[in-house]
């Protein structure tokens, strides 16, 4: 047990009374980076090595000395009298998809493995503000595009630490897995189909994917301008609390952030839930998919152990006065993958297109005649093969002559995922759930190597958490027990727009309902002996 | 599988034609494996098809509405001068001068 196995906000607490201080903290969480992270994710790793197969490899790169100066000022700071800010000595790593200036940005591609960034993304100079500490940069997969974090140009990809043989998740599996080994206490990520919670699910963590505009994505380098979302990353739900409360907020970088006031997100999370009205939807408990060899269309239950875990959590919040409204029809919810297949893609495809060898990133080595040359060449060394992809899939859908069939009809079954949420949450209709419980994931963390390549089933991990980006709506990840293989199970939880606060106050119910469950004394392996 | 997926599946023509648009260029195990899989993807798009949409069905570029009330004004267009420069320039991978120097751009020369 080390200083960062503490929730943040009893972190921030002591170091604020001076119990201990954000330089004792710094060092407890370099020294578990230092005995379970192994090498970081980097672009010359010359192959796997087989210690590779015992570490976590979280980071790309760990900023040390960023963080020391920061811990020296939340010091000094409590020493002269002057407020240190709600998350002083908190110990964060953030996803590498934000720019921090001075930091290499990478997104976890070669085509910017040599960028520093000249300017902060909004929600990391938030946490700075706020006394936060920052580690460093942690792994992903490349441009975000996937769920496992194998298509990483950085080698060794992070590992789950429940069972190194196992993926985080992703795309924010860095985070995830930083998080759940007691690495950095909170961690900033990004979810554009469920790329915080599905990780956050995998690897026992609370992961917030909130409101589309809840969050500023200035500095955030662009995958899906309309469904990408910063979010929190955390060992419990009022750490999830503490921080979006730093990270959200109107900000003049960012015209689609919502010029919304920011409540205190800790403030409900003892109120009791007596009353409120939470739906399971038995079109959460499958999954649609296709079999591209048949091209026919498959239909399978989640796991009995997921479907269990979320029965679980629903009896718990009933305990605690939640009405539990069963039979909830979400009938669009089996084409938010298809739909993503088409609006994502147009979407990356547009904005990957700036990578281009001119300004900054990588530029070929290679003599070349002339521009275009230059341009194709810099994007087919830069690029891996999951953003080349997508940037196909995004000019074919997106072509004049296909974009009726395909880019606009996706955005027309977009507005019937739409519908399904805004018909349930309808205070005056005929359902009036404050929110909808789900399970997080349809299998729990997958083998290493299992699904990679596989750019169709991969895709599918997020069947259950892509409503919500389609939607704007905000969602939540909560760690709700183990299936049999020792691996951590997650439910979420989906609201309407901007209802955060209530999806906290009903997560830190579960908490407090479940307090006292084996499940929540587990530890992973990784960590015995640390 | 529906007829429809068959016909529009990425041809090789088509698809050679997409990574020129996309300025890329393939190894041939790369283009292989890239065009089977825009193909799969595109079967599970197809799925899409049967949904039926009635006539007026608005299209969603983004869930949140954005509602004036939650819209923030736009800000003054004010010129603000970059705190650091120099620092962007230093991304470029080759300079001249502040300039960024570029390859010959194909051009074609006015008689």
């Amino acid at each position: 047990m080390e200083l960062t196995d503490l929730p943040a906000h009893t972190i921030a607490y002591l170091v604020r009374r001076r119990e201990i201080s954000a330089m004792n903290v710094l060092e407890a969480a370099l020294n578990r980076i230092s005995k379970v992270d192994g090498r970081p994710g980097s672009l010359d790793s010359n192959g796997r090595l087989p210690e590779d197969e015992q570490k976590v490899h979280a980071f790309i790169t760990l900023t040390e000395e960023k963080a020391r100066s920061q811990a020296e000022e939340v010091d000094r700071k409590i020493a002269q009298g002057e407020d240190p800010g709600p998350l002083a000595g908190v110990p964060f790593t953030v996803k590498d998809i934000f720019c921090v200036q001075d930091t290499p940005s990478t997104a976890g591609s070669r085509i910017l493995g040599n960028f520093i960034a000249p300017y902060t993304a909004t929600p990391v100079s938030r946490m700075e503000a706020a006394g936060g500490l920052m580690l460093g940069k942690v792994n992903l997969d490349e441009f975000t595009f996937g769920s496992s974090n194998e298509s990483s140009a950085f080698q060794p990809t992070p590992r789950n630490p429940w069972n190194l043989k196992r993926a985080p998740g992703g795309s924010s599996g860095g985070s995830a897995a930083a998080v759940a080994a007691g690495e950095g206490v909170l961690s900033l990520g990004t979810d554009t189909s469920g790329s915080i919670r599905q990780p956050a699910a995998c690897c026992g963590v609370v992961g917030m994917k909130p409101t589309y505009g809840r969050v500023s994505r200035y500095g955030l380098i662009a995958f899906g301008s309309s469904l990408d979302c910063p979010g929190p990353f955390a060992a419990n739900v009022t750490d999830a609390a503490l921080m979006l409360n730093s990270i959200a907020g109107p900000d003049v970088h960012d015209g689609t952030a919502a010029n919304l006031a920011v409540p205190d997100y800790t403030q409900d999370l003892k109120k009791d839930i007596r009353g409120m009205r939470i739906g399971l939807s038995p079109d959460y408990f499958h999954i649609t998919y296709i079999d591209p060899e048949t091209g026919e269309m498959d239909q399978q239950p989640v796991p009995s152990e997921i479907e269990a875990a979320v029965l679980s959590t629903a009896g718990y919040l009933a305990q605690m006065g939640a009405d539990i409204v069963e039979d909830i029809a979400m009938p669009h919810t089996r084409y938010g993958v298809p739909v993503y297949f088409v609006i994502s893609r147009v979407e990356a495809a547009s904005n990957l297109h700036r990578y281009d060898g001119v300004k900054y990133g990588h530029r070929t080595a290679d003599n070349v005649a002339d521009l275009r040359e230059l341009y194709r060449k810099s994007r087919a060394e830069g690029f891996g093969t999951q953003p080349k992809l997508r940037i196909l899939m995004g000019m074919y859908v997106s072509a004049a002559q296909y974009s009726e069939q395909y880019y606009n009809r996706a955005l027309s079954v977009r507005t019937l995922i739409r519908k399904d949420f805004d018909q349930v949450f309808d205070p005056k209709g005929s359902h009036r759930l404050d929110a909808l419980l789900t399970p997080t994931t349809p299998t729990t963390a997958f083998p290493l190597g299992d699904v990679y390549g596989d750019s169709v089933l991969m895709q599918y991990a997020d069947q259950l958490t892509v409503t919500a980006n389609h939607a704007g709506i905000p969602g939540i990840s909560l760690p709700a027990g183990f299936a049999e293989d020792g691996l951590p199970i997650g439910v979420q939880l989906l609201g309407p727009d901007f209802s955060e606060a209530r999806l906290l106050q009903i997560g830190r119910a579960f908490e407090m309902a479940s307090e006292g469950e084996e499940w929540r004394k587990k530890r992973p392996a990784i960590l015995s002996g640390a | 599988m529906s007829e429809k997926s068959q016909q529009q599946a990425i041809t090789q023509e088509l698809f050679e034609h997409l990574v020129e648009l996309a300025s890329l260029e393939l190894s041939e195990e790369e283009a292989g494996y890239l065009r089977r899989e825009l193909n799969n993807q595109l079967k599970a798009i197809d799925e899409l098809d049967a949904i039926q949409l009635d006539v007026g069905t608005r299209v969603t570029t983004h869930g949140v509405p954005y509602t004036k009330q939650i819209s923030p004004d736009a800000r003054d267009d004010d010129w603000q001068a970059c705190p650091n420069p120099e620092d962007i320039l230093a991304q470029a991978p080759e300079i001249r001068d502040r300039y960024v120097v570029v390859p010959d751009i194909p051009h074609t020369d006015l008689e």
